[in-house]
């Protein structure tokens, strides 16, 4: 009897969920090949270069802090200050590195230290010193030296250091598109002051070569972790952030990369330190700021490949790295909980939040549930096996068609880029995945739950190879 | 599992393998689609490089003259009935020429011009101006403007007030192409421009040349900002001369961008009546980057009276401490320039925030 009403609300629960997140995927499926056709229409015979002698063009700070990066820190620092730009600065943070960082920055580019007048508009860790070169190739660099606070503080100490209404905040580890900065003024010089954020993709560039932080040739990783994260990747962005963006519900905006109106960045109060995931919370709090002042705000992401990183290859590192997206989404989501189904919010609350809560939050969990309950029913009751492998079945061709659909999309995107042998690769792994990966992540976020109820607030050890 | 169960099953069971089927078959005609657009565009590019070989080997000499190509009547009339009248082909040899005409000045980019004008596409093309398709619309003004087709200007005009942005920018850059900055009167209509679309306009502007520049001063004057805009950039750009009285109107409307597009003008001028007019409005302007954009460019005006007015926005706390840096930077720049000696008040160096001021202004490397 007891088992009966258990597989009843079972069964009704999981129709429920199914059909909710089916529907989110359709559509969301559907709005990224509009938005994607959209972009191509509109990226059509665009020249960068026009706009980089033009007075309407408006500077821009890109914010980059580095911990512990000695081995990599001057090629990387070299990379952003050769970007395809007319007016910007590099701001390099040293977050109370312990290695060598600091002294490397100094030695390469003929640092001196100088009486800045720091003006610390949002709070953060004592700043020790700011260095300017004695060379006048390096005018666009300025490097602020601070004790150790985390990533969010180390942003805000550079933010604080910026001079322009534009600030791009960077992972000094990635190596970016030569035109990154002109991509993604692009949609504020569109746009106007509404857009108030700007991303673009992130791309998984283990394998690939890259010489003086310049990506010469694209390689599928040989990691068969990192190249399934290659594909979740392009899952992520190409119908996640795409569908969102399209009718402007995106609260995320990638660590890795993303451009900010400095000024409204300011005014929100900057990155928020207390958690790890800084850069949705900061998203969120921006979007709340502009409604709270009765103004228009939209965050555009732009298909693109602009960044490529380095993505983790050992699945110790691969769990704490997702567990920490994990825990900081939750903290987001429950700090910024009073957007949920708001109607003030449009969009914004009544379907990108619900969808946070129901699939990102939610998912692993009712997913791990399904599967505990699967077992249960199993041994306590007679379940239908063909009910059960239908289900499965169901559940598994949703998921790879899906995936299949990222990767047309991403091939209808980069035509030219998209090798056979690439597409190839990329249809074995689909049917791979859900086996194999998937469990994975799924873990992570489940551990991810659990750390955020212990209160554990870390980054974890995060030790990569470096690209090289 | 009863019979009907078992029926249904198997139905499930097609309908999700026929799904997978149709993605997979969506997935490999995408593949066949890109690998034959590929071919085509290669064909069309390897046809249209033996064409242009053809061409070459004939000519008589390197100079230019108006019939140079009747004599590849028979190469051109092969070129177009068999690729330029097939849609499939026309677009990647236009593409093409294009390209390769983009790239080329002088005769060879008349030469060029010439050829794309025998194969008909300026025909082709102005069909696609009355279509309803903006799409193609703003590509081919965009080919007419690189071409010179000036045949199609009127077809062009009519697209003045389309209701596609692109379409109105493209039109502006035709406009200013065929008629000079004399068609800045049409241009005049366009509105709702956003800022990428100005820089397409203004630097096509800035490409036509000293001599297609008409009087911009009364320019100055016109209600729609972007023009206003515009002819300050080209000001600036082309070195002209312009009136003072319209530049103080632009001045005293304190609109942010203009007042930012008058600064290099007013540096060149070194103006007192500018000067003057600037620093009656300072005070007035809500926004700290305009502010410090103005500041930055008063240093290079090197008059001494100026330091009292910058010491005065330093020692006020009205402003952000951004502009009143700025403010004792360009003092002290300019007082290095002029060669009279730097001091501030004894209030500023007992003040810190105002002393770290000064200390980062005098800093040689900031």
């Amino acid at each position: 009897m007891i088992s009966d009403i258990f597989l009843d609300i079972f069964y009704l629960a999981f129709s429920v969920y199914g059909s909710l997140v089916f529907m989110y995927y359709v559509w969301m499926v559907i709005s990224a090949y509009i938005q994607l056709k959209k972009y191509r229409k509109s990226t059509d015979h665009v020249y960068f270069d026009k706009a980089l002698s033009s007075p309407y063009t408006p500077g821009i700070s890109i914010v980059a802090p580095a911990y512990n990066e000695e081995l990599n820190i001057v090629t990387n620092v070299k990379s952003l200050l050769s970007l395809y730009y007319n007016t910007y600065e590099v701001v390099i943070v040293n977050d109370g590195s312990k290695d060598s960082t600091l002294q490397k920055l100094i030695d390469e580019f003929n640092l001196e230290k100088v009486d800045y007048f720091y003006q610390e508009k949002i709070k953060c860790n004592k700043v020790r010193g700011i260095y300017r070169s004695k060379n006048n190739l390096y005018y666009r660099l300025i490097v602020l030296d601070k004790e150790n606070g985390g990533k969010a503080d180390a942003l805000n100490a550079g933010i604080n250091l910026s001079k322009f209404e534009l600030c791009a905040s960077i992972d000094v580890d990635c190596v970016l598109d030569n035109k990154v900065l002109l991509k993604l003024v692009k949609p504020i010089l569109d746009e106007g002051e509404c857009v108030i954020a700007v991303g673009g993709t992130v791309k998984i560039a283990n394998n690939s070569v890259i010489k003086n932080g310049k990506l010469l040739e694209y390689k599928i990783p040989s990691s068969f972790i990192a190249q399934m994260q290659v594909l979740e990747y392009m899952r992520a962005f190409i119908i996640g952030r795409l569908s969102w963006s399209s009718i402007n519900g995106l609260i995320l905006v990638s660590g890795a990369l993303g451009l900010f109106n400095k000024n409204v960045l300011i005014r929100a109060g900057g990155y928020y330190t207390e958690t790890v995931g800084e850069d949705i919370e900061l998203v969120v709090r921006m979007r709340k700021y502009m409604q709270s002042i009765g103004k228009y705000s939209k965050v555009v992401y732009i298909p693109e490949p602009l960044c490529w990183t380095e993505a983790p290859e050992d699945i110790n590192v691969l769990i704490r790295q997702r567990n920490r997206w994990t825990r900081g989404a939750i903290d987001t989501l429950i700090k910024h909980k009073d957007l949920l189904f708001n109607i003030k919010y449009k969009s914004l609350g009544l379907f990108a939040m619900p969808y946070w809560y129901l699939i990102e939050w939610f998912s692993p969990i009712i997913q791990a549930f399904g599967l505990i309950s699967v077992i249960f029913i199993t041994v306590f009751h007679t379940m239908d096996m063909h009910l059960l492998l239908l289900i499965t079945l169901i559940s598994l061709s949703f998921y790879w068609t899906l995936s299949l659909i990222a990767l047309i999309l991403e091939e209808y995107l980069n035509k030219e880029r998209i090798s056979p042998k690439f597409v190839l690769r990329m249809v074995l792994l689909v049917f791979i995945e859900p086996f194999i990966y998937h469990p994975i992540t799924i873990y992570a976020a489940i551990s991810g739950n659990i750390d955020y109820l212990r209160g554990n607030k870390s980054w974890g050890n995060m030790k990569r190879k470096g690209l090289k | 599992m009863n019979s009907s169960e078992e029926y249904s099953f198997n139905n499930y069971l097609i309908i999700f393998t026929t799904v997978l089927l149709i993605i997979f078959l969506r997935l490999i005609i995408v593949r066949f689609l890109k690998h034959r657009r590929i071919k085509f565009d290669q064909k069309s590019k390897d046809v249209f490089i033996h064409f242009l070989r053809i061409i070459i080997n004939n000519l008589d000499g390197l100079e230019y003259n108006k019939n140079w190509l009747e004599k590849d009547q028979k190469a051109i009339e092969f070129l177009k009935k068999n690729y330029v009248l097939n849609a499939k082909y026309r677009s990647s040899i236009a593409t093409e020429l294009l390209n390769l005409h983009r790239q080329l000045k002088g005769n060879a980019a008349n030469r060029l011009s010439d050829i794309y004008y025998k194969l008909g596409l300026d025909q082709t093309g102005i069909n696609y101006l009355t279509q309803e398709n903006t799409t193609f619309q703003a590509k081919v003004i965009r080919d007419f403007t690189q071409m010179n087709v000036s045949a199609a200007l009127p077809q062009i005009k009519k697209l003045l007030k389309s209701y596609d942005a692109t379409v109105r920018m493209e039109t502006a850059i035709a406009l200013l192409r065929f008629e000079g900055v004399s068609a800045l009167h049409e241009i005049e209509e366009i509105s709702g421009l956003n800022d990428w679309q100005k820089i397409k306009i203004t630097e096509t502007a800035k490409r036509m040349g000293l001599e297609n520049l008409p009087n911009l001063k009364l320019a100055l004057y016109s209600k729609n900002d972007f023009i206003v805009e515009l002819s300050l950039i080209l000001i600036d750009y082309f070195d002209l001369d312009f009136d003072e009285k319209a530049l103080v109107n632009i001045i005293s409307n304190l609109n942010y961008r203009q007042l930012k597009f008058c600064m290099p003008l007013i540096v060149k001028s070194k103006s007192i009546l500018l000067i003057d007019e600037l620093f009656k409005v300072f005070y007035l302007i809500q926004d700290e980057y305009t502010q410090t954009e103005i500041l930055k460019n008063i240093k290079f005006l090197n008059e001494i009276k100026l330091i009292s007015y910058l010491l005065n926005i330093y020692y006020s706390d009205k402003f952000d401490d951004a502009v009143r840096l700025e403010a004792i930077r360009s003092a002290y720049k300019i007082s290095l320039h002029v060669g009279v000696e730097f001091t501030i008040s004894e209030i500023a160096l007992s003040d810190e925030k105002m002393n770290m001021m000064y200390k980062h202004a005098i800093d040689p490397l900031l």
